[in-house]
């Protein structure tokens, strides 16, 4: 009788495990765009990367976020060296990423289109220091089809980064802005 | 009067070489970029690249980031970026991780998935994929 109860046990789990697993859905981009400003002079020190890797699960509200540093294009050249050689020092720490969840992924409903604000929460690590992070954004549901949009700004120093020009033509604080298709 | 010219002389140097420092940092350094194609490259299978990634990321890096590869591999998808970028994925459909090319061209390709291409870019290093940039079909 106990073994019956047990193997009932074990089947029941096994089904309700399955069914979770296929409710859940997994939100996929290897295509996301990043923006980065750090502007702090007269001459604008801004780029973009077009190549954000990134997964969210619609059901636990997991979230990542992967970047390489590489990939950031400047307008000017020069500034994209630098950026890569002096300050990211991008050869030795060629990705940053961020890995955490979407805190009130329960308010999405994600069979009705609209737009909702989230509160997103992880770690974010840039030139190999890792730092908590806490910001809003805007999930939009269009068509079955999923974006997010947001943006915060990190303490440049508190990431390990030092350079010449930091809090005079760099500002101290990068903003980065978020806007991911998935 | 030679104190003077001397002075003039100084001034002219400082003046020429600011002017110079200024055309290079906000002119030169904006119109001319890096010249992707013209550079030396490495050629290698899409699926060799990626199993390189794969079994040790940091050799791999040592060997092909910021480097610019020309790559020969299958076209899993054909997709764009959010930005009309073509984008492909090369290697092999069944493969944990492949090729992600992003090629300088927004308007469509003649190649079709299955079909065998090879592509020049630069690679970034890898995320889920190895990452290629500013890439255009041989």
């Amino acid at each position: 009788m106990k073994k019956i109860i047990i193997s009932t046990a074990f089947i029941m789990i096994s089904i309700l495990t399955v069914n979770v697993l296929d409710a859940q859905k997994v939100y996929a981009t290897k295509t996301g765009q990043i923006f980065f400003n750090a502007t702090g002079g007269l001459e604008k020190i801004a780029a973009v990367n077009n190549q954000v890797d990134s997964k969210f699960v619609d059901a636990t509200g997991q979230i990542i976020f992967g970047v390489l540093i590489k990939g950031f294009k400047f307008q000017n050249q020069l500034m994209e060296d630098h950026f890569n050689e002096n300050y990211m020092e991008s050869t030795q720490f060629p990705k940053a990423d961020f890995k955490g969840y979407i805190l009130n992924i329960k308010e999405v409903n994600f069979t009705k289109d609209g737009e909702y604000p989230i509160q997103v929460e992880g770690a974010l690590s840039i030139h190999g220091v890792s730092q908590k992070v806490s910001t809003k954004g805007t999930l939009s549901l269009k068509q079955g089809k999923a974006s997010i949009e947001g943006d915060f700004s990190v303490k440049i120093k508190d990431y390990g980064i030092k350079g010449l020009y930091l809090g005079e033509k760099i500002a101290n604080d990068a903003v980065i802005k978020l806007n991911c298709q998935y | 009067m030679k104190k003077m010219s001397k002075l003039i002389y100084v001034l002219a140097v400082v003046a020429l070489s600011a002017l110079g420092g200024y055309y290079y940092v906000f002119v030169y350094s904006k119109n001319h970029h890096r010249d992707i194609q013209s550079e030396k490259w490495v050629a290698i299978q899409a699926d060799s690249l990626s199993a390189q990634y794969q079994t040790d990321e940091s050799k791999a890096n040592g060997l092909y980031l910021n480097k610019v590869l020309k790559i020969t591999g299958t076209i899993i998808t054909i997709s764009k970026d959010q930005v009309g970028k073509i984008t492909l994925m090369i290697g092999k459909a069944d493969a944990f991780s492949n090729v992600s090319v992003t090629l300088t061209q927004t308007y469509p390709i003649t190649q079709k998935p299955g079909d065998i291409i090879t592509i020049k870019g630069l690679c970034t290093g890898a995320l889920s994929d190895v990452v290629i940039t500013d890439a255009v079909i041989e």
